[in-house]
């Protein structure tokens, strides 16, 4: 386990550095090691271009080591719960997802730096991959922060991205316990000036295959190109299909 | 002040007989790159959504001289709140926290990147469009007030704006 002072170490090194991108790909490559039982095999996000041609990739086995994400030593499954979605539905998460590559993720609209890349990133990603790819895949987003993000808010903030993005808001207690349930920790409110807050939730966005499972996990630093490398390899790979 | 200003001359006349690893002929940004004794700030970028949600400034500090300095604050006009921030890390949580001042090392560089360091800008003022520049000012405990001109850019472009502007072995 890393220390929270070796933590904070090393982003003042990423930051102080010159080499701070090279330094911030063994960062979040690290940071999954904290992760317990993450395999780091798959984790050069330069490797194999031409594997980047998703229209030509084939279909079938998958090795762990082409994918740029990070992969589990051991699986997930898809959590049970039922949040509303943004026009006040209630959303199954299991059955709404079913049979859908899946990214979800646990953010809040009130965060100006890791959120909104995340998200950007796959939406651009996402609008790089074949429309075939791209009718397999759902993207979820739970709010860590349903006392600001009302429905209204959080579909025009994910409307900045995709607006197929499906925007979750449920209890906080219900939200923590799925994180819990996937080795996340639990949201955290911090409070900052004049009454405002920071939230504290999990970077990472799961990736659950074709099997309901999540193999893959993709922390904060993944970059466009690594997006668009994965997602076409998470649709297609049938040796973790269900 | 008489104070600041003898310290300008003497960073000045360090300025001149320059350090360790500094300043490696980078690209000027568009109207990003502005000097204060040893102090240039460079890549300097704004990304933005709608107005009524925070926006985040990123941007490359040099430190050219063998003095250390500090970042204490940053104002702009498009914004009533502009707040140094960074995020830690707990397991594999996230969290950012205000800080009240940042190091800029002799000879170094300080740069706020996404998953780092960023200014978290509040109550902007009018809504920002991918083009637009923000002007901004940073200031230093020794060099004082540096201007700078933020480029506007959407989420998706960031990360590659920031180390194309970032990269001059590239």
């Amino acid at each position: 386990m890393i220390s929270g002072e070796r933590w904070n170490a090393m982003v003042a090194h990423q930051t102080a550095s010159r080499h701070g991108r090279r330094v911030r790909r063994i960062r979040w490559v690290m940071a999954l090691a904290v992760f317990a039982g993450v395999t780091m095999a798959g984790c050069s996000p330069q490797k194999d271009a031409s594997a980047s041609a998703d229209s030509t990739a084939s279909a079938g086995h998958v090795s762990v080591s082409d994918y740029h994400g990070a992969v589990l030593g051991t699986p997930l499954a898809k959590p049970d719960f039922t949040f509303t979605d943004t026009k006040g539905q209630p959303f199954d998460f299991r059955a709404a997802t079913s049979g859908y590559v899946t990214f979800l993720y646990f953010g809040y609209t009130n965060c100006p730096d890791v959120c909104p890349v995340h998200m950007a990133n796959i939406a651009a990603a996402l609008k790089q991959v074949s429309p075939d790819v791209r009718r397999h895949v759902k993207v979820v987003f739970v709010t860590t922060d349903p006392d600001r993000d009302t429905p209204q808010r959080l579909r025009s903030w994910l409307d900045n991205f995709d607006s197929t993005f499906v925007g979750l808001r449920g209890p906080m207690d219900e939200v923590n316990r799925v994180q819990a349930a996937l080795n996340m920790e639990p949201a955290e409110k911090v409070a900052e000036a004049d009454g405002n807050y920071a939230v504290g939730h999990s970077a990472l966005v799961v990736a659950f295959s074709l099997d309901n499972q999540a193999h893959v996990v993709y922390p904060f630093g993944v970059q466009k190109a690594d997006w668009a490398h994965d997602i076409p390899l998470l649709v297609r790979d049938t040796s973790r299909a269900g | 002040m008489p104070c600041r200003a003898r310290v300008a001359s003497v960073l000045g006349a360090l300025a001149l007989v320059s350090t360790i690893g500094c300043g490696s002929g980078q690209a000027p940004q568009p109207g990003g790159e502005r000097s204060g004794g040893g102090i240039t700030v460079s890549g300097a970028y704004v990304a933005a959504l709608g107005s009524d949600v925070p926006a985040g400034m990123y941007f490359t500090i040099e430190n050219s001289g063998s003095i250390p300095d500090t970042l204490v604050a940053i104002s702009t006009t498009v914004a009533r709140r502009a707040e140094l921030h960074r995020e830690a890390t707990h397991g594999n949580s996230m969290i950012m926290a205000p800080v009240a001042e940042v190091a800029v090392p002799a000879g170094g560089t300080l740069r706020f990147a996404p998953g780092g360091y960023h200014v978290m800008l509040t109550g902007l003022t009018r809504t920002l469009a991918p083009g637009d520049t923000v002007v901004a000012t940073l200031e230093l405990r020794h060099a004082g007030r540096v201007p700078v001109g933020a480029e506007v850019v959407s989420y998706a472009d960031l990360e590659q704006k920031l180390s194309e502007s970032a990269a001059p072995e590239r």
